[in-house]
């Protein structure tokens, strides 16, 4: 079974998307700060990682940086609320698989993540 | 007044644009109908802000607060009413309540639904002006109107504007306070947009 780490320091946001990605197929780990993803990013080499930008130590944009050279084929998919174009940009051009933007539909949410397997 | 009336008035579309873009983003959260009042903006002191909730002084208010800096900076808010806030809880989480942890799943909640239409304003207004904004991650208070202004000094630009969901009786208020110590570089954004 493909696991997912879904990263969001919104306990809102881990509950619905972890309910989606369970309904996709994915087992799913959870972590609420940007130290958590990376700890669990390196002990259990998830298959996608849902990732959140605006969230603390360290934000997403640094764990992006620092998964890029620690984990290079990990897949990651940015879910934020920010809708900056030039935010989208730079994630895509950290090699994000992925940028949706908050609220998301759960059905597109799944079909992105099944798409990704 | 600092601001020239051209200025002005492309504040305020910038704002009432921002403002819908959130609103289109709290309709898709919710599924009801979002009416907006027309935004307010005015250059105030920070007595003035609370004079502008002195009716509301000891009301306990649920806020979520994102600062953002950049070009310019200031505090973004989007504030409830209690009751408010826990109807728009509901709304949201329907029958997906976690039992035993209603109290964190609440405040997670708003804090999420603050997060996002915060961003919708903020966001809609930096890509408009071409100037990227910077967030911290956004808080979630239960206070008075002072404490959730924090101890701004100096003037402050206010921008104000009230909405409700009549299907739910759901009413909150989005507040942006820019500070005037970045006034000149949003002016020049501003300027640059009109131009000039």
């Amino acid at each position: 079974m493909p696991t997912l780490l879904i990263a969001d320091d919104s306990m809102f946001q881990r509950f619905q998307a972890a309910k989606t990605a369970a309904e996709a197929g994915f087992e799913v780990l959870e972590a609420k700060n940007g130290e958590e993803c990376l700890t669990q990013a390196r002990a259990h080499h998830p298959d996608v990682v849902l990732l959140d930008l605006n969230m603390p130590d360290p934000a997403g944009l640094t764990v992006m940086d620092i998964l890029a050279k620690e984990l290079p084929g990990i897949r990651i998919m940015v879910l934020t609320a920010d809708i900056q174009e030039t935010t989208r940009q730079r994630c895509l051009a950290l090699g994000a698989v992925g940028f949706l933007n908050k609220p998301v539909d759960q059905q597109a949410l799944g079909e992105a993540l099944r798409a990704l397997l | 007044m600092p601001l020239s009336p051209l200025q002005l008035d492309i504040l305020q579309e910038l704002i009432n644009i921002g403002v819908g873009r959130a609103a289109g983003m709290l309709n898709q959260m919710v599924n009801t109908h979002i009416q907006l009042q027309v935004p307010v903006l005015r250059v105030l002191t920070p007595p003035q802000l609370e004079e502008l909730y002195a009716s509301r002084m000891d009301t306990v208010f649920s806020a979520v607060q994102l600062s953002f800096t950049g070009e310019f900076a200031g505090i973004s808010a989007l504030i409830f009413p209690p009751e408010s806030a826990s109807k728009l809880v509901s709304v949201i989480l329907g029958r997906d309540e976690i039992p035993g942890q209603d109290n964190q799943l609440r405040s997670s909640t708003l804090q999420e639904v603050g997060n996002i239409v915060l961003n919708g304003v903020m966001g809609s207004i930096a890509n408009i002006l071409k100037e990227p904004l910077r967030y911290s991650p956004p808080d979630f208070v239960e206070d008075d109107i002072a404490t959730i202004v924090g101890s701004v000094t100096g003037m402050i630009l206010v921008a104000r504007t009230q909405f409700s969901m009549r299907d739910h009786l759901i009413e909150g208020e989005v507040l942006i306070l820019f500070s005037l110590s970045s006034f000149d570089s949003l002016l020049a954004a501003i300027d640059n947009l009109a131009g000039e």
